[in-house]
Formats: C-alpha cells, structure tokens, sequence
C-alpha cells in the first residue's frame, strides 16, 4: 500500500453525472477528495484514448459516469460508452491493470448521494489495490 | 451445394492450367478484370495485378507462397467506389475475411466481386520467398507445396500462418481444392456461393467431386493449428500479463507506425496518430521529463500499441502483415492475437466469418454487459 492518496480520474456527463456531482456538494454530502472530475457532454464522448491517457499521466483508476439507460440526452450514447468500457476491460486486464480501476456507473441527475458514495467505495477498493505500475512508466 | 470443375495439369505446372482458367473467366465474359498475384517483369516478385487482357495472363502465379502486402487492402483500392466491372480477385483466406470486414466498414464493394480463394498452405516472408525463387525459379508454388507435404521443418513459414485456424474462407464464391488433392496432375476448383456456380457454368469445364481426403486433411490441420495458436496466445498471454512486461515487448519498437500502415483493417486514411493531437507542443516533453527527472522519445509507443489493439482487435484476422512490416522484429502478430482473443470472445465476434454480422462497436443492446455497471 502506497502512503500517496490514490488519484481516481472520472469523466461524467454534463448532463447526469455532473450535475448529481454538483447536487453532492450543494447538499454538502461528503466524499474523498480524490477524485479529479472532467465534464464530458456525453460518456459516449470518453474516448478509450482518453481512458488510456489519464492511466498513462498517473491516475490509479478511472471513473466514467454517465445517465441511465434511457435517459441519456443524446439518445444513445451511454449504450456507446458500455461497449466501450467492455472492450477496454478485456485489453487492460491483459496488461495487468486490474478490472476495479475502471468503473462505469450510471448516476443520474437527482443522486448527488449516490455519487458520494460511488466515489466513497471506489477510492477505498483503489486504495486497497495500491498503486498502479504505470506511475513509473510515464507517457508509455 | 457443392459444384466442382477440374482443370487438368500437365508436367505438373499448375500455372498454366490457372491460366487457362482465368483466361476463360475473361473471354466468356464473366467477369471483366481478373486481379491475382503474378510475376512481375523482372521474374522475381509476385504482386497482385489487374488484367483485362486474357492475352496478358502470362507470369499469374496465385500460388506463389508470398503475400508482400495485404491484398485485402489492395483490392479496395478498385472498389471503393463501387467499380463499373466485374472483378474476379484471387484473394487468401484471411484476405478474404480482411476484405469481409472492409466490406462493412464501407471501405469496399463485395457485389461486383467474384471473390475466389484457396486452401491455404501459409506464406513466407517477402525476403524468405525471394531466397525460394532464387533456388525454385517459377516453380515455387510447387516447390513451396512439396516442402510442406514432406514436414520440411527449415522452410520458415510465416509464424501468423503456423498459427492460422482459417486455412480455407467457405464465403468466397469458388475455391481451389489444395488439401488432400493431388494439384500435380489436376486443380479443383468448387463453387461455395450461387455467384460462384453461375461463374464456373459458361466456362465449360469438366465436373469433378471434392477431393476425396479433403474434409479429413483440413481438419488435421485445423487441429494442428488451433494447438499452435492456443500455445502462442498462452505464451504471450503470459509475457504480456503485466504493463512493464509489455513495455519490454515493446522496448525497440520504433514508432515507425508500419504496422498500422500494414495492417488491412485499420482503415482511417488519417490516423490520430499522425495528427496534431500526439504532435506534442515541445513544452510538453519538458514538463514530462521535469515531472520524472527524464522522458523517452519516442513517447506514447505502448499508448499506439493499445489504441489499436482497442481500434482493431475484434476485427483482427490474423493475417500477420503487421509483423512482416515491422523494421525491428517485433511480435506484433502475437501481441494482437493475443488481446484479439479477449476482445473477439467478449463480443462474441469472429471478423471475416459473415459480410451480416456487424461490426462489434458499431451497434448496442439495450440489455447487455450489466456486469460492467455493478447491475
């Protein structure tokens, strides 16, 4: 176990994942400090690469937050991201990257608790996997 | 449905009767163009041409054991705008699944195509099969065919070959009978589709049965190969089973991109990589190695390496090229067989198996991979 706080990067949709960040901290729930959000309009918009990337520069896990099935605003996109995140399991877990340092989770517009606590269980299973043997292999 | 023809051999020269063959495809008016592999002036190298002339057959060698690029890709160079002829191409089996998955990425036509392949015995390195010719002359098919039959073990067959599951492709319209026949003395050739038995019917030609020990030779050697291919995936399964040991895989990979450029399936005609988006403003490097103490350049090779494994992977069919284009020996092959063995599975998609199946990325269920959300 590494003493570093583990970094968890997640990509949340602007329009459920985010904003249930949003109502998080409104409703003064609280959750770790460790993860970094970057709004995305659509998880369909989370590019692999971009998965791959945030490995590469050090995270130890990457969250991807997107609306329920059904609701997405661009019809279809968190359907996308799924099969996305299917294929990026099986191609880093070839290379040892462990399948809990890649979550998707549909966390809608009106569970800010839910985001707490998704971020609360993520950061301790990351922490308990220590940290990634990508650190040392910056921009791989 | 099975609609085989015989083409007789003499003195054991199985060009000439193909010849003819082709020849017939074009004078009956068939098809308009043919595209096989055949010797070029210079009597050494084997590339594909296209010829619609049945007079300008002379040096066709479809069986020559060399691909030196992938066909696949050199055949949607006539047809990705749907061509005005009909084309008879000579493709192996994995180009022929090559073509299949180029088909549905809308990089190529299948409808003016009388696609006709064969069973495929492998393949050598461009510089292995000039070694062949240089002993072999024009008979290297044959030469190439009796070395195998014999369990010749110094003949280096491509390794992407040895490891091949798919020596035959049942979607193309005809295919030559290799295994278990006797193509000294006769070639035959079956029509697999009704485009295939509405092509060989105007030709005239004597009907022949399936080889007799087909069915028993090909599943030998299907056998024999899935043995293989299981080996190597285990094998690199395990020298890739973490990120540092890919990074040593990877350790002399150039970033040359030939690979990429190789490869029949990785289609874009501007890949991310040669963009702006990794031409790294020169600040970067700085930050990088300021955050590290050092950075290595070339940057983001594993990065490449795994943006098409995530790119292609379920797509891939195998056909190595991505090895023999590789300047520094890397086992690409066995590095995309191996994760293409994960993605294939998690799809449940087999590329180049059926022009119907789509493509693994470019649709969605509303109920599937609910494990993957802790549903």
């Amino acid at each position: 176990m590494s003493d570093q706080e583990p970094i968890i990067v997640a990509f949340v949709c602007n329009w459920c994942t985010f904003t249930a960040a949003d109502l998080a901290g409104t409703s003064r729930y609280k959750y770790p400090p460790n993860v970094r959000l970057i709004r995305m309009m659509c998880s369909g918009m989370v590019d692999p690469k971009f998965v791959l990337k945030a490995f590469f520069e050090g995270a130890d896990a990457v969250l991807i937050g997107g609306c329920h099935p059904g609701d997405c605003h661009y019809i279809n996109g968190n359907y996308k991201a799924r099969r996305r995140v299917a294929l990026l399991k099986e191609v880093l877990a070839q290379y040892g990257i462990e399948e809990d340092r890649l979550w998707l989770r549909w966390i809608g517009a009106s569970e800010g608790n839910v985001f707490a606590e998704t971020v609360k269980e993520m950061t301790e299973k990351v922490k308990a996997l220590g940290p990634t043997e990508l650190e040392n292999e910056l921009v791989a | 449905m099975t609609n085989c023809v015989r083409l007789p051999v003499e003195s054991g020269n199985i060009n000439d009767a193909l010849k003819e063959f082709f020849s017939s495809l074009l004078e009956h008016d068939v098809v308009q163009a043919v595209f096989l592999p055949m010797r070029q002036p210079d009597g050494v190298m084997v590339m594909h041409t296209l010829v619609r002339d049945p007079k300008r057959l002379e040096g066709l060698d479809p069986l020559a054991p060399v691909t030196p690029t992938s066909t696949a890709r050199l055949l949607s160079s006539l047809t990705f705008k749907k061509p005005g002829y009909r084309i008879a191409a000579f493709l192996r089996p994995c180009d022929c699944r090559a073509y299949v998955e180029l088909v549905k990425l809308k990089q190529a036509d299948r409808e003016q195509i009388l696609l006709i392949t064969t069973d495929c015995e492998g393949r050598l390195e461009p510089r292995d099969f000039l070694e062949l010719v240089s002993e072999a002359g024009d008979g290297s098919a044959m030469v190439f065919h009796e070395r195998l039959e014999r369990d010749d073990d110094t003949l280096p067959l491509v390794r992407a070959c040895r490891v091949c599951e798919h020596p035959v492709h049942e979607g193309a319209d005809i295919g030559l009978r290799i295994f278990g026949s006797d193509p000294e003395n006769e070639l035959v050739l079956c029509a697999q589709t009704n485009v295939g038995t509405e092509a060989l019917y105007p030709l005239g030609l004597e009907e022949a049965k399936e080889p007799e020990g087909r069915g028993k030779a090909l599943a030998e050697i299907i056998a024999g190969r899935i043995a293989e291919r299981d080996s190597m995936i285990k094998e690199y399964g395990e020298r890739t089973s973490s990120f540092a040991a890919l990074r040593d895989v990877l350790k002399t990979c150039i970033n040359c991109y030939n690979c990429r450029a190789a490869c029949p399936v990785c289609y874009c005609r501007e890949c991310v990589f040669l963009t702006d988006t990794f031409r790294h403003d020169p600040e970067q490097f700085f930050r990088w190695a300021g955050k590290k103490g050092r950075v290595k350049l070339p940057t983001d090779t594993a990065f490449f390496h795994i943006t098409r494994m995530l790119h292609i992977s379920t797509l891939c069919v195998g056909c190595g090229q991505c090895s023999t284009a590789c300047p520094m020996d890397l086992p690409v092959m066995e590095l995309f067989r191996t994760a293409a063995n994960r993605t294939q599975a998690r799809f449940e998609y087999e590329p180049g198996r059926s022009p119907d199946e789509p493509l693994p990325l470019s649709v969605f269920e509303d109920q599937e991979f609910l494990e993957l959300t802790a549903e």
